[in-house]
């Protein structure tokens, strides 16, 4: 308990100085704000070309591809904003910043996650916060308080689960020096899963995004189950917290072997 | 009080593989390769000592320096510092120890000097007197005052090594390991630099173990001097000694080093 409070105020400390070092560059500061806004901006247009030409996507309909959206969307920033450089360890130890993590007496999982706030990622939270009852309105659904409480649920679990996922190919950097080609491949899975229901690229995608690469539970399933949709079964949807533990565990698990093999070759 | 004993360090490798799916390729089969980097060292440094460890880039330096700071673990070996086992005891044993890369600059690169001061104040938790009063001697000594608002990304290296310097002794470590503190700096803020460890070691009785190629810091600041080539100490002693030992009495200190770098040093 002692150890939580008093990380929790070295966590409140360190972001603190690392806001003050953001605002040191203003200029980038609006740059980087504007040009995610124009991003966004350009992704919503996309989607909803692909909707009006062909009305749906399945049983998809334009409202559900908004949801679907704005569930990543939400999820995914909540490891861009407060977690972002956990998915940067191979430039902390090219830089020998990753040294200086080891020479303080304070946990350099803190030390990182302290270390970067993306504000940037406020634009997407904040677009997803709007694509979600916008799309709710276009299929003319409302949510009582039993769906709301689900949603919190889902975007808590999704971002546990983006935050585990990025975190880990970055830990891949301890063993394999790079870890770039691997994200360069995720990237390419989550572009699919971010705006199109997983079903519509058949069943080993399916597989991929469900049981190795879980991305489909930052808003697939959550979508399925929110929207009534019969493209997954019930109890898979609900399992989205369940994943989220796992991957979180498998985190803690090789963060400390990676720390280790660290201790064990250096740089 | 710092003592080794037959210290070891095999570094395995592992071998980056070329090609598009190289990444992959490592995850799955990962290539080593075996290095010998520190073979078989023991020495002991009393508490107030400043010694001068000297080598060739490549000679087991830096990685001593980061085994004794914990950062590394040992093959194979003893490390006793202060009573503690560096990797074992981590957490007492990082605020008993202060360590400066001159290379790299232990500071937040886009915060001013000071607030780096103050994060390093709650991570050591330094009393509140503590701090104010290192400070203020620390920035006499080393002249901050004119950069302590300013980030240090802006610092020339002269002034990002005092800064560093500065945030390594924040917390009143016993020790200091000064990983080549002098490296490219000009000779005048040089000239500084050793006034302070000078001045550090003998009003706060801090021990300093430091690795340098300069010749001046070896006869100007340290009273001893370890030498180690290919991973073996190959001398243990006064300068005084190794002049005698490699050189003869009035030999060129500088002539001596570069012997010792290309072939282990020839013995008179």
């Amino acid at each position: 308990m002692q150890e939580i409070k008093s990380g929790l105020k070295m966590y409140g400390a360190l972001l603190k100085m690392t806001l003050r070092g953001i605002l040191q560059y203003r200029v980038d500061f609006w740059m980087s704000l504007v040009s995610v806004c124009l991003l966004n901006g350009a992704n919503i247009v996309q989607l909803s070309v692909i909707s009006w030409r062909f009305h749906a996507l399945g049983s998809w309909q334009v409202g559900d591809l908004l949801v679907l959206y704005g569930l990543f969307l939400i999820s995914w920033s909540i490891f861009s904003v407060f977690f972002f450089k956990l998915s940067k360890i191979e430039d902390e130890i090219v830089s020998g910043s990753f040294d200086a993590y080891l020479l303080r007496p304070v946990r350099p999982f803190l030390q990182l996650v302290g270390g970067d706030i993306k504000y940037t990622g406020l634009c997407d939270t904040l677009l997803g916060v709007v694509l979600v009852p916008m799309g709710l309105a276009m299929n003319g659904t409302h949510w009582g308080l039993w769906q709301i409480l689900w949603f919190v649920v889902f975007v808590l679990s999704g971002g546990v689960i983006a935050v585990c996922i990025k975190f880990l190919i970055s830990c891949a950097t301890f063993w394999t020096t790079k870890a770039n080609a691997l994200n360069q491949v995720f990237i390419q899975i989550y572009l699919l899963t971010q705006k199109y229901p997983v079903t519509i690229f058949g069943p080993a995608f399916r597989v991929l995004v469900t049981g190795l690469v879980p991305v489909a539970y930052l808003n697939f399933y959550p979508a399925v189950f929110l929207l009534g949709k019969s493209d997954a079964p019930f109890w898979m949807c609900t399992l989205s917290p369940v994943v989220a533990l796992v991957l979180a565990g498998i985190s803690a698990l090789v963060w400390r072997r990676g720390l280790r093999r660290y201790n064990s070759c250096g740089g | 009080m710092i003592t080794v004993k037959n210290l070891q360090k095999m570094y395995k490798i592992a071998k980056p593989g070329e090609g598009r799916f190289a990444t992959l390729k490592a995850l799955v089969r990962p290539q080593y390769e075996e290095r010998r980097a520190v073979d078989g060292i023991d020495f002991t440094i009393s508490d107030g000592e400043i010694v001068g460890y000297i080598g060739q880039n490549g000679a087991g330096k830096s990685t001593t320096i980061k085994m004794l700071s914990g950062i590394l673990v040992p093959t194979a070996g003893d490390i006793k510092v202060n009573g503690l086992i560096p990797h074992k005891d981590r957490k007492e044993h990082l605020r008993n120890i202060g360590v400066v890369f001159g290379q790299k600059t232990s500071l937040w690169w886009d915060v001013p000097v000071i607030d780096s001061l103050n994060i390093l104040k709650e991570m050591y938790q330094v009393e509140d007197s503590r701090f104010k009063k290192n400070l203020e001697m620390f920035t006499d000594l080393l002249d901050l005052s004119p950069f302590l608002n300013q980030p240090v990304r802006q610092l020339s290296l002269g002034q990002r090594v005092r800064a560093d310097l500065a945030a390594a002794l924040m917390h009143d470590p016993k020790t200091l390991f000064l990983d080549e503190p002098t490296i490219g700096v000009d000779v005048v803020a040089k000239e500084r630099l050793r006034e302070f460890i000078t001045e550090i070691n003998r009003e706060r009785g801090v021990t300093v173990l430091l690795t340098t190629h300069d010749v001046v810091d070896m006869e100007k600041l340290v009273s001893r001097v370890i030498v180690i080539h290919a991973g073996k100490i190959i001398f243990d002693g006064s300068m005084q000694g190794l002049r005698e030992r490699y050189g003869g009495e009035d030999a060129d200190i500088e002539a001596i080093v570069r012997d010792i770098y290309q072939e282990g040093g020839r013995t008179v």
